[in-house]
């Protein structure tokens, strides 16, 4: 659950459930060029990240 | 030189400090940096701190999640907070190929999420907009996430509230 702030205080919000043939519909979206080639895509590839070390 | 530290419930203790000593803007980003350190405590989190020549520049916090349907539970990655000290925000690093921070721990999270792809299965990042703000979702669009709006009927109250979702 997201962390958010409402009605002055911190609230967990939980996604809502999305009908089945409504998520059916989001995905062939998602998996569309214009969310599969994106600006972070491009970043993520191009980037070297550093392992993240346990402190 | 920059590094990113794994804190989890074995180690926040030694991190609170640097909680503490984070600037921040308002009480609220007080309030939702101690709510998430007692997620972190819980095991529900984990948080990726990122240090820029020892400085303390922000941190990430994510979890496991599911993108529920009302057949089937979709493994994903929710990024529950994302923090950058005041004095860092709208700032690009050159250690950072000259990106913000806040780009750059998104970018992150995609990257170990592509690799834990391969060993648990995941489909997609998810995040709740901080205070549904129009100019944060924004942002997001522009990272390449979807805005996907779902509308709620609480008490015959019509509200409309914003994810963002991207697939791995």
């Amino acid at each position: 659950m997201a962390l958010a702030w409402e009605n002055g205080k911190v609230v967990d919000k939980q996604m809502p459930i999305i009908p089945h043939e409504e998520f059916k519909k989001l995905e062939k979206i998602l998996e569309s060029e214009k969310y599969t080639n994106t600006y972070l895509d491009k970043l993520v590839k191009k980037m070297k990240f550093p392992k993240p070390v346990r402190g | 030189m920059k590094n990113i530290v794994t804190i989890d419930k074995e180690n926040y203790f030694s991190y609170l400090e640097i909680f503490r000593s984070f600037e921040t803007k308002t009480d609220r980003e007080r309030d939702l940096i101690d709510s998430m350190i007692s997620k972190v405590k819980k095991s529900d989190s984990v948080i990726y701190l990122l240090q820029i020549k020892d400085k303390n520049i922000g941190f990430i916090a994510v979890s496991a999640s599911k993108l529920l349907t009302d057949l089937e539970g979709v493994p994903s990655i929710e990024i529950q907070y994302i923090f950058i000290d005041t004095k860092y925000r709208k700032k690009e690093f050159k250690e950072l190929n000259n990106i913000k921070a806040s780009v750059f721990l998104i970018g992150l999270i995609q990257n170990i999420a592509i690799e834990l792809q391969t060993q648990i299965g995941i489909r997609y990042l998810i995040l709740y907009p901080d205070k549904q703000n129009l100019n944060l979702v924004d942002f997001y669009l522009k990272l390449g996430f979807y805005k996907y709006k779902i509308i709620i009927w609480d008490n015959k109250k019509r509200e409309i509230e914003y994810w963002m979702i991207k697939k791995l």
